[in-house]
């Protein structure tokens, strides 16, 4: 699938024209706006630390603007997100090199994943218990993952998480599609039997077993 | 139906995937569907499948805490110095590869290799270590230092001294003859004897017991003098690799620091 350039408006923003090798000309705050929530989640999740998914996701920009003049055209959902996961294996990498401690307090530093204090602003949309229910299924499901290898864990994320298709996980993560569908299929009986063992929150699927 | 017959085989992860993202081409998705249809183990498989894709999709979708979009473009990028881009493991293997070459050099030299071929490889350390009793005849200009160097004739006994055309005397004569071993050295530093009468020094001890200014000129006069002295060539390269292999190391202590900071 190729994003054609005429897809983007740029309303919101300041127009930034870029050319591909191609000669196609692009607006990259309109390529920032499409990609920049999935580039986020991807790199949320293999990173596991919002903070450092934002450097992730800000920095890939940056290279794939400074780069932009090589993209030869085709997917570039794929070229930017592919930009973006190796940087974070690159982060991954260097962390795993010098490991840090974060200062913030425990459990305080997601977003999307809050933990309820006296501070929260009660929801109107859930109860606290649905609140408290939706909480322990995504930090199940975090666990889950992060048990996986990190390859399982990109086509899960890649695939059922944002879901791309088995094509353009091949081109994010540079490999044959038989390989994409062996690490999709590996990734979920993993994860299903991760969920089988651990969880009483979870769907009556996983309950009927143990 | 198929279970009674035994010919039911379960099927596979992967065909229960691709069947569950809709991969699969017409005729094997009809084969899956009637064996999903028979097999309540396959239609549990499918459904866990199902039920660990829907909750991926629907609980783990987080949203951006902020927009990066850009008001202005980002700043050329800066390229960096050579010596930032080069790897570390570039200037770890050039130091290790300095110091390899640094021992071997050392070695050779230690074995007297890189002396000139056919001529005699004698170490200044073989030369401190010869007992005064045997004779080391160097050839070479006349020098106070060198005359210093002819006078270490040994009056070993059984040798005998072929300027002096004295007979050789037997072995068993030398540790009695005090004086004789003395004389040679009397004239580079005569230790002093008092008359206090204290015993004469062993012939082992008197090269300890001359001057160290005498002791030097005679080293000097032996590397300049004899032929078989490591060139200073081979001296300099191998400074110089000894400083290439501390300059890498430097180097990737600097670099690392700096990458850190």
């Amino acid at each position: 699938m190729t994003t054609s350039p005429q897809t983007f408006s740029c309303a919101n923003h300041v127009p930034l024209p870029v050319k591909n090798r191609a000669g196609d000309n692009f607006c990259y705050n309109c390529i920032i706006e499409s990609f920049q929530s999935p580039a986020y989640n991807l790199a949320r999740r293999l990173l596991g630390d919002w903070s450092l998914a934002e450097d992730a996701v800000q920095e890939g920009f940056v290279s794939g603007y400074r780069a932009f003049a090589q993209f030869r055209g085709g997917n570039l959902k794929a070229w930017v997100m592919r930009i973006v996961a190796n940087n974070c294996r690159d982060m991954l990498r260097s962390r795993r090199a010098r490991p840090t401690v974060s200062l913030d307090p425990v459990n305080s530093d997601d977003p999307d994943d809050p933990t309820p204090s006296a501070v929260d602003i009660p929801s109107k949309d859930e109860s606290p218990e649905d609140h408290a229910q939706r909480s322990e299924l995504r930090r199940a499901l975090d666990a889950g993952l992060n048990s996986l290898p990190q390859e399982q864990k990109m086509a899960l994320l890649l695939v059922d998480v944002q879901g791309f298709s088995y094509e353009e996980a091949a081109q994010t993560m540079s490999c044959s599609l038989g390989t994409v569908k062996s690490r999709v299929s590996r990734g979920r009986s993993g994860m299903r039997d991760f969920l089988r063992t651990t969880g009483e929150l979870l769907p009556s699927q996983f309950r009927q077993d143990r | 139906m198929l279970h009674l017959f035994g010919r039911h085989r379960h099927l596979s992860q992967q065909v229960l995937n691709e069947y569950l993202d809709k991969r699969l081409p017409d005729f094997a998705r009809q084969r899956a569907e009637r064996a999903l249809a028979a097999c309540a183990v396959c239609n549990q498989e499918l459904a866990s499948l199902a039920a660990v894709t829907s909750m991926l999709r629907q609980a783990l979708h987080a949203t951006p805490r902020r927009s990066f979009i850009w008001t202005a473009p980002p700043p050329p990028a800066v390229r960096a110095s050579l010596f930032l881009r080069l790897p570390n493991w570039s200037y770890a293997g050039a130091a290790s590869l300095a110091g390899l070459v640094l021992a071997v050099m050392v070695s050779a030299d230690a074995m007297g290799i890189l002396s000139p071929p056919g001529q005699a490889a004698v170490g200044r350390e073989s030369f401190m270590a010869t007992p005064p009793s045997q004779e080391l005849t160097v050839q070479g200009t006349p020098s106070p230092a060198g005359d210093t160097a002819r006078s270490m004739k040994s009056a070993d006994p059984a040798s005998g001294s072929a300027e002096s055309g004295q007979p050789p005397q037997p072995a068993a004569a030398a540790p009695t003859a005090p004086d004789a071993t003395r004389a040679p050295f009397a004239d580079v530093a005569s230790p002093p004897s008092g008359p206090s009468g204290a015993a004469p020094p062993l012939p082992g001890a008197e090269l300890t017991a001359v001057s160290t200014e005498g002791a030097a000129e005679v080293i000097a006069t032996y590397d300049a003098e004899l032929p078989g002295a490591t060139p200073v060539f081979w001296r300099a390269l191998e400074g110089a690799v000894a400083v290439a292999a501390l300059g890498f190391l430097l180097a990737l202590l600097l670099r690392r620091r700096r990458v850190r900071g």
